[in-house]
């Protein structure tokens, strides 16, 4: 009976036959298998979504951050608008007030659903389930219309509805394209990855999984690694 | 097309035979879904010129987006949902401030309807159709019916247009208008949403105008109100909306 050996070490890479010189046709010669560890790409990390339930504090301090944001980046965003229309005069004007606002697609099916998608993605990376990163961005987004935008333009109801709706759609999307690409491994991968998913970047993403393999003798293992 | 809507209609209501409807429970749930809508305007009434003759006006066709956001507690939801819908009118009149305006252009279309919605108890397809779509898992179904107020928005932006003064090609007419709406459906009964269960619907609304505004969209980015007035009944629109989609989360 003959029998094969099959060594692998990580200086050599081989077939050694054994007990077949006597067979009438010798078998060729196995090529040698590709050092695989040289072409693979290497992750420290594994990009996901973990949920979990929030305290009441946490909901808090996280809607607090993305309310002083919106302070810093709208007028940032649109100093025109601002310097041309906004006043406290028309935000004592518009508080309250509620229209159908007459702007072009550009805004309300462009920009609005985009900020909508980052909100969504921003409460996602904070750990909140689908649902719940839905209803954090409505909240957010409602206290940006009816304490923040009024300060140039009253309240919008399709902005109300379509940024934190629309946006959660968009953000699906973006977020199952972003875990995709990130999850590549390849630079170009996480650079569009981190690019359409921001929240990613950054140190309060809980979605960050370090992966660390663990071999001993007659035991291998992986051990996973999760800060919040 | 209304014919068609109106059989389905009747198939659908006569489908809605009952078990019971499980699904999910106690949560929320985003649907998405393309649409497919008909519209008339002022056909309430507008149906004869001044002449006598009777008018046979062009339905405005559109495609566009629906979505809602909704709790189910058992079987009722409530909720909010919204269309928008692109569309191409080839045969539009309707009242300016005392003139009337005829064209062909586009409408764009924007609605929020807040909404309750009733479940019937679970059925399944019958099994003669089950074998005909050999191949696909067809799960049990149960009905609904949902309603509630709505409010719309529509821009109208006219090509070619006959209308004395003031009224440009770069201008676009937005009639702010109220109705209701009305929708029958069918959804797939999954033990989970997360399972995308599918829904069909099929909805009709009436609408009545009550506001105007002419706005100026010669700069896309920073729109200017030229001015705005009460508009009622200017525009009654009444809009079927076909629709499939699924749950998204």
């Amino acid at each position: 009976m003959s029998s094969l050996s099959f060594a692998n070490n990580a200086n050599s890479d081989s077939f050694s036959l054994g007990g077949l010189e006597n067979l009438k046709s010798q078998p060729t010669e196995l090529p040698a298998l590709p050092k695989k560890v040289q072409y693979q790409r290497k992750s420290n990390y594994y990009y996901t979504y973990i949920d979990r339930e929030h305290t009441f504090e946490e909901n808090i301090n996280n809607l607090a951050a993305i309310y002083a944001v919106t302070w810093v980046v709208y007028p940032l965003t649109q100093p025109s608008t601002v310097k041309e229309k906004g006043s406290l005069e028309n935000y004592r004007k518009n508080f309250g007030q509620l229209v159908f606002d007459k702007d072009e697609p550009f805004w309300n099916w462009f920009v609005h659903p985009i900020s909508g998608s980052q909100l969504f993605l921003f409460y996602r990376a904070r750990g909140y389930s689908r649902s719940d990163a839905l209803t954090m961005s409505f909240i957010s987004s409602t206290l940006f219309e009816f304490t923040v935008e009024i300060y140039t333009e009253p309240a919008s109801v399709q902005d109300l509805y379509q940024t934190p709706v629309l946006g959660s759609v968009l953000g699906l999307g973006l977020e199952k394209l972003s875990l995709y690409l990130l999850n590549t491994g390849n630079v170009l991968g996480k650079i569009i990855g981190h690019a359409i998913n921001p929240s990613t970047l950054f140190w309060f993403y809980e979605g960050k999984v370090k992966l660390i393999p663990q071999v001993g003798k007659d035991k291998a293992g992986l051990n996973v690694h999760i800060d919040w | 097309m209304f014919t068609l809507i109106g059989r389905i209609c009747f198939v659908l209501f006569i489908a809605i035979m009952a078990k019971k409807s499980f699904s999910y429970e106690n949560d929320f749930a985003v649907r998405a879904g393309f649409s497919y809508a008909q519209s008339s305007f002022n056909s309430l009434e507008d149906k004869s010129s001044p002449t006598g003759e009777e008018i046979d006006r062009e339905d405005s066709r559109s495609y566009g987006v629906q979505t809602s956001f909704s709790y189910k507690w058992g079987r009722i939801l409530g909720g909010l949902e919204s269309r928008i819908l692109l569309g191409n009118a080839a045969d539009l009149a309707f009242n300016d401030d005392n003139q009337t305006i005829t064209g062909e252009g586009s409408i764009r279309t924007v609605d929020i309807t807040p909404f309750i919605q009733f479940n019937t108890k679970t059925f399944k397809i019958p099994g003669k159709i089950q074998q005909f779509f050999t191949g696909i898992n067809i799960s049990p179904w149960f009905g609904y019916m949902k309603f509630g107020p709505s409010w719309m928005i529509q821009s109208i932006e006219l090509d070619k247009f006959n209308v004395a003064e003031e009224f440009r090609e770069d201008h676009k007419l937005t009639y702010e208008s109220i109705g209701f709406n009305l929708a029958f459906g069918i959804e797939e009964d999954t033990p989970y949403k997360d399972m995308h269960p599918v829904f069909l619907e099929i909805s009709g609304a009436i609408y009545e105008s009550f506001k105007v505004s002419l706005v100026d969209k010669s700069n896309s980015q920073e729109i200017n109100i030229l001015g705005s007035r009460d508009a009622k009944q200017d525009i009654k629109t009444f809009t079927l909306v076909l629709t499939i989609g699924m749950i998204l989360f």
